[in-house]
């Protein structure tokens, strides 16, 4: 068969052409959507949302996928409403030694005007060829079907529906999916680019994670303490008389995001970056070498509080810009441990940082009140000790936290969310060699547990050899060598987008939506988390890794069907219809 | 009152050489003048930089290490010597990285980045690798003689001087590195 259509919840073999074993689900109520789907190709959606399936082209001899790509009409509504669709190429790569799938996804356009070296890819010709369609749904669009179809050269043409749902999503996702990263990768990965090209570049890629409603995080100053060029105003002057010099730059560079202007247009809602490193660290704005000092002390929140007026007169004020110590001991430059504290003395660091952002406040005062500056912590060690803590606790305005932490630290989670802080978790992503689904679980994960959110993975951005060889990290990768000196998204990142949507929909059921998830996992309310162990409250100097290593992480999610997260969805939208 | 003799500063360098100013032009003389105002700083760096700081400020926590995240000095002492790195590089309009190497007390043979200024300096150290078999130059400096080494490039030029504590043993060693090409590479 030349040309089929497939749901968004599998991926299939660029060898063969089928579908990948483990993505077959398991359970019958995910067998019956994928039984449905193949009889009638339809997607719901929700206004906000985006719909998206696969389209699978496998011609009768080897070839380039450029001479495979489908047309994909407009989909059209019952009152002349069209809806466009955006069609990618679906990049191969190995997993393993023997296996091969798909990960990255390349614009069809660019893909087809790319030269045909880059072109061939790791597998060079083939006979089945993977495309990724995506049709965003305005908030504005009218609920209803939708009709449109896929023509390839040689096939007959198949008709794919959509329903857009009379349900808008919220314009930020309840759940933050956080693209950690470092700078300066992007400049590393796009080598020899103009300035202005290059700031083109990085926006693309910011572009393309909020495109997915993620957000990508990137750290602008190294160990050291150094700031990533252009992440930081230049300074003028010392001590007292220390100062923003030229805000010009900074501005031109990075005020699009802020303002939500470089997000014009996009499916993951129009609307500011919602997070943001600042370039603040312990060797920027102020000397490290007079830490100690009042100078410092003074440098630091002086300069601290004109970005808070600056944000605030630029009204920049939907932006959450972050204050985040990523220090650590044991690269010889810092004597604390800002990133993973866990000995008890560095807690002192928290202390004194978080009175200079106060007296930053203080100074801005109401001229720069309105500027959304978080304390930001990143722990798994101290968790269980510090979130509880009445001294420690109340600092930090964001929590990062172990994945492990966040599980078996229940009443620290709780006590975190009862003061207002955001509590995220890190770790507990997978790569392409997981179910595609797998990226569903730990969304709804998160927000079963009452989570802020998450970051999947420490590093979000590969460089192009990563390619073709499906980094489990990376969920950006460079478009380079297809001549496109822009980001390039992913099937995972299709995937968070898509939970995002669902964890969206069973926040709008509140209780009614818990009740769900847990019917359809076979769990109780505990089962949710792990039960504390008793070296939780231990010295964290005590701790070491194998006690990690050991320690079960409950997951009721990881014990279903892989595909249970669309099954979560389709009783989700059809709670939400029922009202 | 005169200097005691016994708290003089060794003179390594020729006598009167600038820590800043413009460097020859030809190639040879350039080098030789970098290599004269580094041994010259790291005079006036054993002036700064505390070498009591540098015995101690690594916490004895630090050579059981449970986990990476289990290294650790004495915040004020660690403060001191890396403020008297600071310093020392802002010295010289040389584009300088300082770091400070101890012996690892476990691995005869091995020396180990005990705290680096600005940079690590780049001749020798790695990203995250900070144990090394020891160079000659370095193992020099342990024994109390300044000690230099030119890596096989070209490109870099270091200098290890000896770091004394109050009781005058070798307790650590400083290095000064400067590339030749007097670029600054990228901090790490």
């Amino acid at each position: 068969m030349p040309l089929r259509i497939l749901s968004d919840r599998v991926r299939t073999s660029p060898e063969t052409g089928e579908v990948i074993p483990r993505d077959r689900p398991t359970s019958e109520a995910a067998r019956a959507l994928e039984a449905r789907f193949a009889e009638q190709p339809a997607v719901r959606v929700a206004r906000g949302g985006v719909a998206s399936f696969q389209v699978i082209v496998s011609r009768e001899r080897p070839g380039d996928g450029a001479e495979a790509v489908p047309r994909v009409s407009g989909f059209r509504g019952a009152g002349g409403a069209l809806l466009e669709a955006r069609v990618c190429y679906q990049w191969p790569c190995r997993i393993g030694e023997q296996e091969w799938t798909y990960e990255v996804l390349v614009p069809e356009e660019v893909y087809r005007s790319a030269l045909a070296e880059a072109r061939g890819g790791p597998l060079g010709p083939r006979r089945h060829h993977g495309f990724w369609v995506d049709v965003p749904v305005p908030r504005d669009a009218e609920p209803g079907s939708y009709q449109g179809q896929v023509e390839v050269a040689g096939a007959d043409p198949a008709t794919v529906r959509l329903e857009v749902l009379p349900i808008e999503l919220p314009l930020t996702p309840r759940i933050t999916v956080d693209l950690n990263s470092y700078a300066d990768h992007i400049a590393a990965h796009h080598p020899g680019l103009s300035q202005g090209e290059l700031v083109a570049c990085e926006t693309s890629y910011y572009r393309e994670a909020h495109d997915h409603r993620a957000v990508l995080h990137y750290l602008p100053y190294g160990h050291a303490g150094e700031v990533a060029d252009g992440y930081a105003p230049p300074l003028a002057g010392r001590g007292r008389h220390l100062r923003v010099a030229d805000w010009a730059e900074y501005d031109q560079r990075f005020g699009p995001l802020f303002d939500g202007s470089a997000m014009a247009g996009s499916p993951g809602g129009e609307r500011p970056i919602p997070h943001w490193y600042l370039p603040v660290n312990l060797d920027w704005p102020a000397d490290y070498a007079y830490f100690g000092t009042r100078g410092y002390d003074h440098e630091f929140a002086q300069v601290l509080a004109e970005f808070r007026c600056h944000i605030q007169e630029k009204r920049w004020t939907q932006t959450n810009f972050e204050v985040f110590l990523n220090h650590k001991k044991r690269y010889r430059y810092f004597p604390y441990d800002g990133d993973e504290r866990k000995h008890q003395a560095d807690r002192e660091i928290f202390r004194h940082f978080r009175s200079l952002v106060d007296r930053a406040a203080a100074i801005a005062g109401a001229a720069g009140a309105q500027a959304r500056i978080l304390f930001r912590t990143d722990i798994s060690w101290s968790f269980a000790h510090d979130a509880r803590d009445d001294q420690i606790g109340p600092l930090f305005d964001l929590w990062v936290i172990g994945l492990g932490n966040f599980t078996w630290s229940r009443a620290g989670v709780e006590v975190i969310l009862a003061r207002n802080q955001l509590a995220w978790w890190y770790g507990g992503g997978s790569g392409p060699d997981a179910p595609t689904m797998d990226s569903d679980r730990v969304a709804l994960l998160c927000w079963r547990r009452g989570g802020d959110g998450f970051m999947p993975h420490w590093l979000c951005m590969a460089g192009d050899e990563a390619l073709d060889r499906a980094e489990p990290l990376s969920l950006l990768y460079p478009g380079r060598r297809f001549g496109y000196e822009r980001a390039l998204g992913s099937i995972r990142l299709r995937r968070y987008r898509i939970a995002t949507e669902t964890t969206d929909m069973l926040e709008m059921l509140g209780e009614r939506g818990r009740r769900l998830v847990d019917e359809l996992t076979g769990a109780t309310d505990d089962d949710w988390w792990t039960p504390t162990p008793a070296w939780a409250l231990w010295p964290p100097e005590t701790m070491d890794n194998d006690m990690y290593g050991l320690q079960p992480l409950a997951d009721p999610l990881s014990r279903c069907d892989p595909q249970t997260p669309a099954v979560i969805r389709e009783r989700a939208v059809e709670a939400l219809l029922a009202g | 009152m005169p200097v005691l003799a016994n708290r003089r500063y060794p003179q390594w360098a020729p006598p009167g050489t600038p820590l800043i100013g413009p460097l020859p032009e030809e190639e040879q003389a350039r080098r030789e003048a970098m290599l004269a105002r580094l041994l010259e700083l790291a005079r006036v760096a054993l002036a700064v930089v505390d070498g009591e700081a540098a015995r101690d400020c690594l916490r004895p926590t630090s050579r059981v290490a449970i986990s990476p995240d289990d290294y650790e000095y004495d915040a004020d002492l660690c403060n001191g010597l890396r403020r008297g790195l600071l310093r020392v590089e802002r010295l010289s309009d040389l584009e300088v990285q300082t770091g400070v190497w101890r012996l690892r007390p476990d691995q005869p043979g091995v020396a180990d980045l005990l705290l680096a200024g600005k940079g690590y300096p780049r001749q020798f150290v790695r990203w995250n690798e900070y144990a090394i078999p020891m160079p000659p130059a370095m193992h020099q400096a342990f024994q109390g003689e300044p000690g230099v080494a030119v890596s096989q490039d070209g490109r870099w030029l270091s200098v290890f001087a000896p770091l004394p504590d109050s009781l005058d043993d070798i307790v650590a060693v400083l290095e000064l590195c400067v590339s030749f090409r007097g670029e600054l590479p990228p901090v790490l």
